[in-house]
């Protein structure tokens, strides 16, 4: 079997952190033309490193069909959020093996997912690495009214039970989101956002810069201090067909002709979470 | 019966002669011949009035012919329900389930008789995961409304037995009975869309009437997905997904892998072992309950309690 292995970069900004341990990694409005994936037979997903302590591991979409996909997760940044995939729909078994594990060792599986048009989904890798699972959540890059951007929060802290965030204005963005637990999409005022967090009696404010007409996943997450990070991560700008204006929407490398089996497996090629300012390393 | 005849009749010379010694015996035999005839059709009378009552259960426990369904109902209980159930039988059988090594306290008993049981609130089912439904615990629910609402909202993982002497193994569903049935169609739907899918896969090769199967949405999901993982590196032949006796209308929980990357399982230990070892050392929710070399291959087994939602159903929200 071949496989590539692609470093995850996650470039990004601090953009704003304050007290309690908590700092915001930011993105931002950053276009990218986006991959022209045409087939009304295919979908899209892409992967999630949310595991704090996890070096080493794929994950694999298998389809009942025939055919897999593997996203390595080797030596990319805990909170790095690969490009999203194309995939011939159908349904998938969603697995993780450790990277280098011995041929024939039996991968965890965990859930199935379908893949279907128009309905682009993330792979996340989340928990300790003892407890180390997946959980699949449905992308909705339905674009917002103008001047306005969408968020929904992905609480993928290990340590915090449950965690609120706010816009200053109000918005309930998360409330008592617990571990693994993705929120429905929130509509927000493009533009600097300054977020309200608050987990287990510490809070924290942080801004964003959201620009119009794009939807961004806020995933929480564990810092090397104990406290808790949000990552923003672009889900989809103002282009495009589906996912509708992906900006990361790779597709690179994705065969269409199944099956996709064995040697033919393809690679799943990571890449950037964050796109605006400095680049700046995530976690830890 | 002719065999039966003439040795009768000679035994009955024999008895004569030994008896009377005088000239009358052929009356005196004939006689005696009809009392015995008389006396054994009475005593087969009996016997035939006491089948008949035993199979209509009025004497539970009583013979082991007459209760077979009771007792395959039984050692199905005991094999596949968790000891931290509990479990709704009438009484003969609650006490059958707690000599098998079901915990005292995992057995609920009703007896129509009691008033205490009579005024067992109707809503008292929730807390009964399972019930062994006999022709005298249903006679039950007609006075009790607990027992009522246990058979209504709950459904048949194992039956045994036909008619009166039929006994089920049911579940209750805590939602109700109507969620569970919308729930269980849906369940169907995936099953056989994803079981479509498996059947399409060139990696796989099926019987008919395994792929009937597959079709037809009657394969556990965790076959399906144990099943689609493996082809992702091997070729896989299925023979069969046999069924568990008392789940002829149920969902097959069980899978024969006969043949792997073209090898039959028969001649190759290596293979075989193998196989048996990346089925046992499935993870998670779909580690078999039992793996082991069949006549014919690998038979991998799933528990009778399944995760629920491992299979995707159709989702119209856009998130999850």
């Amino acid at each position: 079997m071949t496989r590539s292995r692609h470093a995850l970069r996650t470039a990004g900004a601090v953009l704003l952190a304050s007290g309690m341990g908590f700092a915001l990694l930011g993105a931002g409005a950053a276009t990218a033309a986006p991959a022209a994936p045409t087939d009304s037979d295919s979908g899209w997903a892409r992967v999630a490193h949310l595991s704090p302590d996890t070096a080493l591991v794929d994950v694999q979409l298998t389809a009942l069909a025939g055919g897999q996909v593997i996203f390595e997760l080797a030596g990319v940044g805990y909170g790095a959020v690969s490009e999203y995939q194309q995939l011939p729909a159908g349904t998938y078994v969603v697995s993780m093996v450790p990277n280098g594990a011995p041929e024939g060792t039996p991968p965890v599986i965990s859930e199935s997912i379908d893949v279907q048009a128009d309905r682009p989904m993330t792979v996340a890798a989340l928990g300790t690495n003892a407890e180390l699972e997946t959980r699949v959540y449905r992308d909705d890059l339905t674009l917002p009214a103008p001047g306005e951007a969408r968020i929904r929060v992905v609480q993928a802290s290990t340590t915090a039970d449950s965690v609120d965030i706010r816009t200053r204005s109000g918005v309930a963005v998360a409330e008592g989101a617990a571990f693994a637990s993705a929120t429905d999409y929130a509509n927000v005022p493009a533009g600097p956002v300054e977020l309200q967090l608050s987990a287990g009696g510490r809070s924290s404010t942080a801004t964003l810069t959201l620009p119009e007409a794009t939807v961004h996943t806020l995933f929480v997450l564990d810092n090397a201090d104990g406290g808790l990070t949000v990552t923003p991560v672009f889900d989809s700008a103002a282009v495009g067909a589906v996912p509708k204006g992906g900006v990361q929407t790779g597709g690179g490398g994705m065969r269409s002709d199944r099956p996709l089996v064995g040697e033919d497996a393809v690679v799943g090629m990571l890449s950037g979470a964050a796109t605006l300012g400095d680049s700046a390393r995530f976690g830890r | 019966m002719t065999d039966t005849s003439v040795q009768g009749s000679a035994d009955d010379e024999r008895g004569t002669e030994t008896d009377t010694g005088t000239g009358t015996h052929g009356r005196v035999d004939d006689d005696g011949r009809w009392l015995r005839i008389a006396a054994g059709v009475g005593a087969l009378a009996l016997a035939v009035s006491a089948a008949v009552a035993l199979t209509n259960g009025l004497i539970p426990g009583f013979s082991a012919t007459a209760d077979e369904p009771i007792d395959r109902a039984e050692a199905w209980v005991q094999a596949n329900v968790p000891n931290d159930r509990r479990i709704l039988a009438e009484e003969a059988v609650a006490e059958r389930l707690i000599d098998d090594g079901h915990p005292p306290a995992g057995v609920v008993s009703v007896d129509a008789s009691d008033p205490a049981d009579a005024a067992i609130p109707a809503d008292a089912w929730q807390d009964w995961d399972y019930i062994v439904a006999t022709d005298a615990l249903l006679s039950l629910s007609e006075a009790n409304a607990a027992v009522d609402a246990a058979l209504t909202h709950s459904r048949v993982l194992a039956a045994f037995g036909t008619e009166n002497g039929r006994v089920e193994v049911r579940r209750t569903e805590r939602d109700g009975i109507a969620d569970a049935t919308v729930r269980a169609e849906r369940a169907t739907d995936a099953r056989g869309r994803a079981g479509e899918q498996l059947a399409m896969n060139r990696r796989l090769d099926v019987s008919g009437a395994a792929e009937a199967d597959l079709s037809a949405g009657r394969v556990d999901d965790r076959i399906l997905l144990a099943l689609g993982q493996k082809l992702a590196t091997d070729s896989l032949t299925v023979a069969d997904f046999p069924v568990i006796a008392g789940e002829e209308q149920g969902i097959r929980r069980q899978v024969l892998v006969t043949v792997v990357n073209g090898r039959y399982l028969t001649d190759d230990r290596e293979l075989r072992n193998d196989t048996v070892a990346w089925f046992t050392d499935l993870p998670g929710p779909v580690a078999p309950e039992n793996v082991a070399p069949a006549g014919e291959g690998v038979l991998i087994t799933y528990a009778a309690e399944a995760p629920s939602d491992l299979l995707p159903t159709p989702d119209p929200s856009p998130t999850r």
